[in-house]
């Protein structure tokens, strides 16, 4: 029987300033299973990087419940959540998010400083992510040093270096060229097939959606089918 | 297009509103200090009242014997006897006065007790500070001749005596002392040295005349000359007398006789800069040179601090926009119309500082008036001058710096998102 | 993570070193205005040596005019004799001594007194061993004047702690001789005049302190002197009244000095009214440089927050990144401190060195850098803790958004 990793229960997504109210999402009932590798699709605006957030459990619903790894997490405090992100999640984000005064491999290191790790095995796991990527001979670059591609490259052993069990992307291939886009695909379906690592990207490219189990649409807001 | 250069830098200034209030709470402290300093400094210097012919005045407030070779050491003020053996004497000045300094006299008036300032003064007093008269009359030459009890007191004595009856013609005592009022002037800030006090009386109305055989004496010597360009002449000429000693009321312990002519910003660089008669080495300079560099290095000092910490919020606003000017500059804005812009953002921080400056100032003068007696500063002219000069040293430190790092700015590497440095 | 800390801050170190210029500017400007707060706290702090409630200045002024060099006021001493005696039979007076030099007011005078070899400029009064006692002064170390130093050949002296510290080198003066007279001067006085210099001047005790200046003056070498026949006339005296006297004992002390000494007068005043008088010129530049000082610090702190703030905000995002990654909120917090403790470190290191020049260098004379060294912890101390509350509130801010609204953030 496949389990949830997470799933989303009637849940809505409000953004409030001072002058307006946004209806983000609304509605949304989702399940993500142990394994899978969904893509979401949709047209820009559509709030499909709103649900991403909520997956990623780096932004919180307005109305709704949110359960990870069949525990509510929806009313968990800040103190309680952070050890889950860092455990359980990593997420690569669209504009990539690095910290420009920090060398590859300190970015890299970043999850793992918040986790219970040595020196050694920070050190280790950093250099196996980027070997994963294929940047090890970048290690000592800053991220101005790199092109968009490497610094995807980058973004994605950063959320991979704390062998979460769900991985979010957010346009991983957004920024990259033909031959470097399927590359990450592959390497994103090796992480899912070897290492049983879930796996959902927000795309609007339909060839790269096609390569994943399954395909959520977002339309203004819900999930149409 | 000002209109516009404006309208952008008032929102760009509102987008932080924290962080242009710290800016400007710093500019607005710095400059009112500064212009509350200078108008300090002013009114000692240039003084409005009486003592407003100061470039034809110097005083001699302090004579001191020595030794040569013994350590020992009598200082005080000029006496009679010095008066008369080494002033008197003297060609160049065109009047020549010995008064007693302002001296604190106390006074009963039913059961209050009062205190003022009070001074004795010869006749040529008068003729050197020019007093604004509100009534009555001042002391005339007759008076000091003949020794008469009689006062001039200022606006403020007359007020608390006398409470709005006409003061002219009744009696004040001081100590135990009877006067009758014969004049009234203006008040005299604590400021002006020569001017400062609230009674004047003739120096010869004292109990006693062993003043005049004295060679020492809690009293100054103004001297006045038609033509301030002879003022340096008759300070040497005084000098040159002075020098020889020739008239030594005890040659057994001194042989070493120092009385300067002085103008009152020399007489506030020495007390500034902690001139005092036990050290040899502080009689012979001059100090103003001295004190006005200090004064310079301080207030440059002074506006280091807010001018750095404007620099770094401005430096901030840079990077934090280094990829807004980044683009412009790729989209072919050229530097000078960005620095353009910064630097007018700036001065408007830095003239709305000093605008706020100005606006606050003239309360604290107030303040300040109220601690010196009868103060009297006041945002004039030359103060008001300083305090822009102020204003402009203070935003060109604070904007040059950031000014030539936006310049700088690569808008290939601001687009890349490279940390600025 | 404190290894991460700090690689991140070296990276950064060209960006932040404006800010530690200006954290060392504000340092240096917190570490002067605390040296002489210190400075003039530590002057305040140390006793006055002598009690000057309920004790009045009683001056005798002659009608032949003020003393001045040269001049002599005939029978001077015999007049002040009979107005003491007279003054101390007045019913109110406790006591009644003469002074050379009343606490308070503008009148010193200085002499060069020490051991062979290190003669220091000396702050010198004169009064009797009974004047001593009713001024309550301690004596720390053998004793005051007493009825054994009378038709002696000495001259009997206290000195106070000052001058044993720069003259003995804290070794014991009593029973050392102080003053020293050259022969040119020797030779080349009349031989009265040449006598007098030639007199033993004796330590006999060591005192306190007497701070004629007041509580806020410098601390200066002192030395009392036992009255000798042949030395100065004081003309001022000090009368001891109950509390709570009124002015008609003032009245009658002038009338009675008037009706014992013809030709002389006197003026009576209280020493806490001279003590007023000194106080409001000593404090007035003090409560100006106090006010400046105010100012100063709040616009410090304004500016310190100011540069916080808008360091921490600007780095919105990368919070944002590390609440994502699985930093908790403290965590962020905690980082956020420790980079701005450092660079606070980096800035009060810098504005120490440039501090410490000040000593060393000996730069304005007046005042004693040798409190140089608490004023600094307590600066650093201040300036640290400024630059950790100015981070707290936005850190706090920071920290508490979600992850994707920080990101978002611009």
């Amino acid at each position: 029987m496949p389990e949830s990793l997470i799933a989303l229960t009637n849940v809505q997504k409000i953004y409030r300033t001072d002058r307006m109210e946004t209806i983000a999402l609304q509605g949304v009932n989702l399940s993500v299973e142990r394994g899978e590798f969904v893509s979401i699709m949709g047209p820009s605006g559509c709030g499909k990087s709103t649900l991403l957030n909520l997956l990623g459990l780096i932004d919180r619903a307005t109305e709704g419940e949110v359960t990870f790894a069949g525990q509510s997490v929806t009313k968990l405090r800040d103190a309680q959540l952070a050890p889950l992100r860092n455990r359980e999640l990593g997420f690569v984000f669209q504009s990539f998010h690095l910290i420009p005064d920090l060398r590859v491999t300190d970015n890299v290191e970043v999850p793992l400083l918040y986790g219970k790790h040595s020196a050694s095995e920070r050190r280790e796991r950093v250099l196996e992510a980027l070997a994963v990527v294929g940047l090890d001979a970048r290690a000592n670059h800053f991220p101005a040093e790199l092109s968009g591609g490497q610094q995807q490259r980058v973004a994605i052993a950063r959320a991979i270096v704390g062998r979460p069990n769900l991985l979010l992307a957010d346009e991983p291939t957004g920024n990259l060229d033909s031959h470097m886009s399927d590359e990450i695909m592959a390497l994103l379906e090796r992480l899912n097939r070897e290492r049983g690592m879930t796996v959902v990207m927000v795309t609007h490219d339909k060839t790269k959606a096609d390569r994943s189990d399954r395909i959520v649409r977002v339309f203004d807001g819900q999930l149409v089918h | 297009m000002l209109k516009n250069y404006l309208k952008i830098a008032v929102a760009v200034l509102l987008r932080r509103k924290f962080l242009t209030f710290v800016n400007l709470f710093g500019t607005v402290l710095t400059l009112t200090v500064l212009v509350v300093a200078f108008a300090t400094l002013e009114s000692v210097v240039s003084p409005s009242g009486a003592q407003h012919r100061n470039d034809h005045v110097l005083a001699i407030n302090r004579v001191t014997m020595s030794h040569s070779t013994e350590f020992i050491l009598r200082s005080s003020g000029p006496g009679g006897a010095f008066f008369t053996s080494y002033v008197k004497p003297l060609r160049t000045p065109d009047l020549i006065s010995l008064t007693t300094q302002a001296r604190t006299g106390t006074s009963y008036i039913e059961g209050r007790k009062l205190t003022v300032q009070i001074r004795a003064t010869d006749a040529a007093y008068w003729k050197i500070l020019d007093f604004g008269l509100v009534s009555g009359r001042l002391l005339a030459p007759d008076d000091i001749d003949s020794g008469k009890s009689v006062a001039v007191i200022n606006e403020a004595t007359a007020r608390d005596w006398f409470h709005g009856q006409a003061p002219l013609g009744k009696r004040i005592v001081v100590g135990s002392h009877s006067y009758e009022v014969v004049g009234i002037v203006r008040d005299e800030p604590q400021t002006s040295a020569l001017s400062y006090s609230d009674v004047w009386v003739p120096i010869t109305s004292g109990e006693t005349r062993a003043w005049e055989q004295e060679f020492l004496g809690e009293n100054q010597v103004l001297l006045y000359v038609n033509d301030p360009a002879k003022r340096d002449a008759m300070r040497d000429e005084l000098a040159a007398r002075v020098r020889p000693f020739n008239v030594n009321p005890d040659p057994v312990n001194y042989n070493t006789l120092r009385a300067p002519a002085t103008t009152p910003f020399q007489e506030l660089a020495a007390l500034a800069l902690g001139r005092n008669d036990l050290r040899r080495d502080d009689w012979q300079s001059d100090p103003s040179a001295l004190f006005i560099a200090v004064m310079i290095v301080v207030a440059l000092l002074f506006m280091a601090l807010p001018a750095v910490n404007m620099v770094n919020l401005n430096v901030g606003r840079i990077m934090e926009r280094a990829p807004e000017i980044g683009l412009r500059k790729a989209a072919g804005a050229p530097t000078r119309v960005l620095v353009g812009q910064f630097i007018f953002e700036n001065l408007v921080l830095t003239l709305l500082g000093g605008a706020l400056a100005f606006a606050v100032a003239p309360v604290i003068l107030g303040v300040l008036n109220d601690v010196f007696r009868h103060g009297q500063l006041r945002l004039n002219l030359p103060v008001f001058v300083a305090g822009l000069a102020f204003v402009g040293v203070f935003g060109v430190l604070s904007g040059a710096y950031p000014a030539w790092k936006m310049a700088r700015l690569d808008p290939a590497a601001a687009l890349k998102g490279q940390r600025y440095a | 993570m404190l290894e991460h800390v700090l690689r991140l801050l070296w990276n950064r170190r060209n960006a932040s070193r404006l800010v530690i210029v200006e954290v060392a500017a504000a340092f240096l400007v917190v570490f002067v205005v605390c040296a002489l707060a210190l400075h003039a706290w530590g002057n305040y702090r140390r006793p006055l040596g002598f009690t000057y409630e309920n004790t009045w200045r009683v001056r005798v002024a002659s009608e032949q005019g003020s003393p001045q060099p040269g001049k002599k006021i005939d029978g001077l001493r015999e007049t002040m004799d009979d107005i003491l005696a007279a003054v101390r039979q007045i019913p109110g007076v406790i006591a009644a001594h003469s002074i050379a030099g009343t606490p308070f007011s503008e009148s010193r005078a200085i002499a060069l007194l020490g051991r062979q070899g290190v003669a220091i400029v000396t702050m010198h009064n004169t009064m009797t061993g009974g004047a001593v006692k009713d001024l309550g002064l301690r004596v720390v170390e053998g004793r005051s004047f007493g009825p054994q130093d009378e038709g002696q050949e000495y001259q009997a002296a206290l000195v106070n702690r000052e001058f044993v510290k720069l003259a003995f080198d804290g070794a014991s003066p009593v029973g050392r001789r102080i003053n020293f007279a050259s022969p040119e001067s020797l030779s080349r006085l009349p031989p009265k005049q040449a006598r007098y210099l030639m007199r033993e001047v004796r330590v006999v005790g060591v005192i306190d302190d007497f701070r004629q200046n007041g509580e806020l003056a410098e601390p200066m070498p002192y030395a009392i002197y036992s009255p000798v026949p042949d030395g100065v006339v004081p003309t001022e005296l000090f009368v001891k009244v109950p509390a709570g006297t009124d002015r008609r004992l003032e009245e009658r002390i002038v009338a009675t000095v008037k009706s014992v000494a013809s030709g002389f007068s006197a003026t009576v005043t209280p020493w806490q009214e001279l003590r007023a008088t000194n106080h409001l010129q000593t404090l007035l530049p003090l409560r100006i440089g106090a006010t400046l000082a105010t100012f100063l610090l709040a616009m410090v702190a304004l500016g310190l927050i100011g540069i916080v703030w808008q360091d921490v905000v600007r780095r919105t995002q990368e919070i944002g990144v590390r609440r994502a990654a699985g930093a908790s909120a403290r965590a962020v917090r905690a980082q956020i401190l420790l980079e701005v403790l450092a660079i606070g470190c980096a800035g009060v290191a810098v504005g120490s060195l440039v501090a410490i020049q000040f000593p060393l260098l000996a730069i304005v004379k007046q005042i004693d850098w040798a409190a140089a060294l608490p004023a600094l912890g307590l600066a650093a101390l201040l300036v640290l803790l400024l630059a950790a509350g100015a981070a707290l509130y936005p850190a706090l801010l920071a920290s508490r958004r979600e992850p994707a609204d920080a990101l978002r953030y611009e």
